[in-house]
């Protein structure tokens, strides 16, 4: 369905002296038709960043990105729009997704007008339809999302994403900003709308036990770099990755804590990624850089000490 | 709709706003009732240099034309120009502020004519083109609108340069819209509270920079502004050494000054209701 080849997008600061963040450095996966791949990491890993540019919302600096056998990256502009309410985004924030002075049945109307093809009463129709099965009341339809709940209003945001009929999804922690009881109504309607409607889903989260819920594969996500991708199972029982270990741990012995934070790892030049914070690493991890190894049933690691 | 009931209930609890809404509607309709409202034509000629009577209210100047009335239909001229220039440099700036808000490049070229207009004084260098100029009603609205849109451009910009990185244009976008959709549906009715606002700064400028000018003697001199009434009253030898000065040149001060004043008042409770963070600071 989505296939993404070593995907890249640096920001450069600086006018004198450019310096380039790697937000996103070189990222490649694959999702199934129907399949949903949950990708965890800590923030300000680039998860949003590498989310933004596979929609071309933000434009990559390098790679691929193969959507149902389309380069989008070579496509232009135009192409490109025709092609894009096939896939969507859910956005962290909610109540900022939403035009504060749209009507919350305008909003998700809206698509359904872009498409064109309906008349005033069909989109009608249409609106009250989607609001349904979102689980909203038709009442809805004349407030504005100042007057809806952050749950609420990222219903409406799925009834506006369901308007076009997308095929991919991407959701960029659609919960992260919700009440947990509210959370879990949002995730549980989530999972029926994707078996109802075959969705294809990109789950962004840093909460690892949401991710497990909604996907059947996961990828580990740092310093721009995918450093682990394997089915939740794969992952949970038998994560190989040292950055992976400490994230699903219960509670962390003393030889898997790590420490400092992301800012003291931002120079780095070569070898790995993970090395000024790895608990194993070795001499070598400071000069080589590690590359995705298979270790079996889809499961790849991006590290020194597995080969 | 209700949010503009609920916003005009609001504005209802701003003493300065509604004493500047007052002042101005005041204005406003003896602007636009001139030729119902004056006593006489303004142009016509009676005795001159009448002090104060029941004939002439406000009595008349050195050629007899009645003072009273040259106020009132001086009053259309100047809300004229105020109100056209900036009706017209703030549908440019906007223009303007939106494309240049939304598309980088474009912006960073135009920002930088804007920065060359920003840089210079406006009234000096208005005085300088004007005087080269035919002054003319037409000229003037020309130059101020020149040096005016920039401001409006600059503000509106900075606003679209925040807006244009929501999620629900973001949203949009993915939806399959076009830049110019963008802009006229999710983008533009965020900014029309700024608009209003640029809106009543900019005729404020206008009044006090055609005052200025007419005084100075740059101003059109067929068309009655008050900057035109205070230009001649000025230029009469013994304005200052006799009484008359109390009805011939105060009086379109005091307009000018009035004007101003509910300009600024209405600006600023604008303001202080669009902009939530100055909510009760600056309460007066």
């Amino acid at each position: 369905m989505i296939e993404v080849e070593n995907l890249k997008k640096y920001f450069s600061t600086g006018i004198l002296r450019k310096r380039h963040i790697k937000a996103v450095n070189g990222v490649s996966f694959q999702i199934e038709r129907g399949g949903t791949l949950g990708l965890v990491g800590e923030s300000g890993c680039g998860k949003t960043t590498m989310g933004k540019s596979l929609l071309r919302l933000i434009e990559p600096t390098a790679g691929k990105i193969i959507f149902d056998g389309i380069d989008l990256v070579q496509l232009k502009k135009k192409e490109l729009r025709r092609l894009r309410p096939r896939m969507q985004m859910i956005f962290q924030d909610p109540d900022a997704s939403l035009n504060p002075r749209m009507k919350i049945g305008d909003s998700i109307a809206e698509p359904l007008k872009l498409q064109g093809g309906l008349n005033k009463v069909e989109i009608k129709e249409r609106v009250l339809e989607l609001i349904e099965t979102v689980g909203l009341n038709p009442e809805h339809v004349n407030r504005y999302p100042y007057q809806l709940s952050g749950g609420q209003n990222q219903r409406v945001v799925l009834a506006r994403v369901l308007a076009v009929n997308p095929d991919f999804i991407i959701a960029d922690e659609p919960t992260s900003s919700l009440d947990v009881s509210v959370q879990a109504q949002i995730l549980n309607l989530m999972q029926d709308l994707r078996r109802e409607f075959h969705l294809t889903l990109l789950f962004i989260s840093h909460d690892l036990e949401v991710v497990r819920h909604m996907s059947d594969r996961i990828a580990v996500m740092y310093q721009g770099k995918i450093v682990e991708i394997g089915s939740v199972n794969e992952i949970f029982d038998g994560a190989r990755h040292p950055y992976t270990n400490t994230l699903i741990a219960p509670v962390l012995s003393e030889d898997q804590l790590i420490y400092g934070d992301m800012k003291n790892a931002v120079d780095y030049s070569s070898g790995c990624v993970f090395y000024q914070r790895c608990p194993f690493s070795a001499g070598m991890c400071k000069k080589k850089e590690p590359e995705m190894v298979d270790i079996g049933k889809g499961h790849w690691v991006l590290c020194n000490r597995v080969s | 709709m209700r949010r503009i009931i609920a916003f005009l209930k609001e504005y209802r609890n701003s003493m300065p706003g509604l004493m500047g809404l007052g002042i101005m509607v005041f204005f406003m309709v003896s602007a636009i009732f001139a030729p119902f409202v004056a006593p006489y034509d303004p142009h016509q000629m009676y005795k001159p240099l009448e002090h104060p009577n029941s004939d002439h209210l406000l009595g008349t100047n050195d050629i007899g034309q009645d003072i009273l009335s040259e106020l009132i239909y001086g009053s259309r001229v100047s809300l004229f120009i105020a109100f056209f220039v900036s009706a017209v440099s703030c549908i440019i700036g906007t223009a303007l502020g939106l494309l240049s808000g939304y598309y980088e490049r474009m912006g960073f070229f135009l920002m930088r004519i804007v920065d060359g207009f920003l840089a210079i004084p406006r009234l000096p260098l208005i005085i300088v083109i004007v005087a080269f100029l035919r002054p003319s009603i037409w000229n003037l609205i020309f130059i101020f609108i020149l040096f005016g849109w920039p401001f409006t451009a600059r503000i509106i910009r900075s606003e679209v340069l925040s807006l244009r990185n929501r999620p629900y244009v973001d949203a949009a976008r993915m939806l399959g819209a076009r830049d110019f959709y963008i802009l006229g549906r999710h983008i533009l009715p965020n900014v029309v509270p700024l608009i209003i606002v640029q809106l009543i700064i900019e005729a404020r400028h206008v009044i006090l920079a055609e005052s200025g000018l007419s005084f100075l003697g740059l101003g059109d001199p067929t068309a009655k502004s008050w900057g035109m009434i205070l230009h001649y009253a000025f230029e009469y030898p013994t304005i200052f050494i006799s009484e008359i000065w109390k009805w011939w040149m105060l009086p379109p001060g005091l307009c000018i000054t009035f004007t101003i004043l509910s300009l600024m008042f209405i600006s600023y409770s604008l303001e202080e209701l669009i902009n939530p963070r100055l909510r009760g600071v600056t309460r007066v």
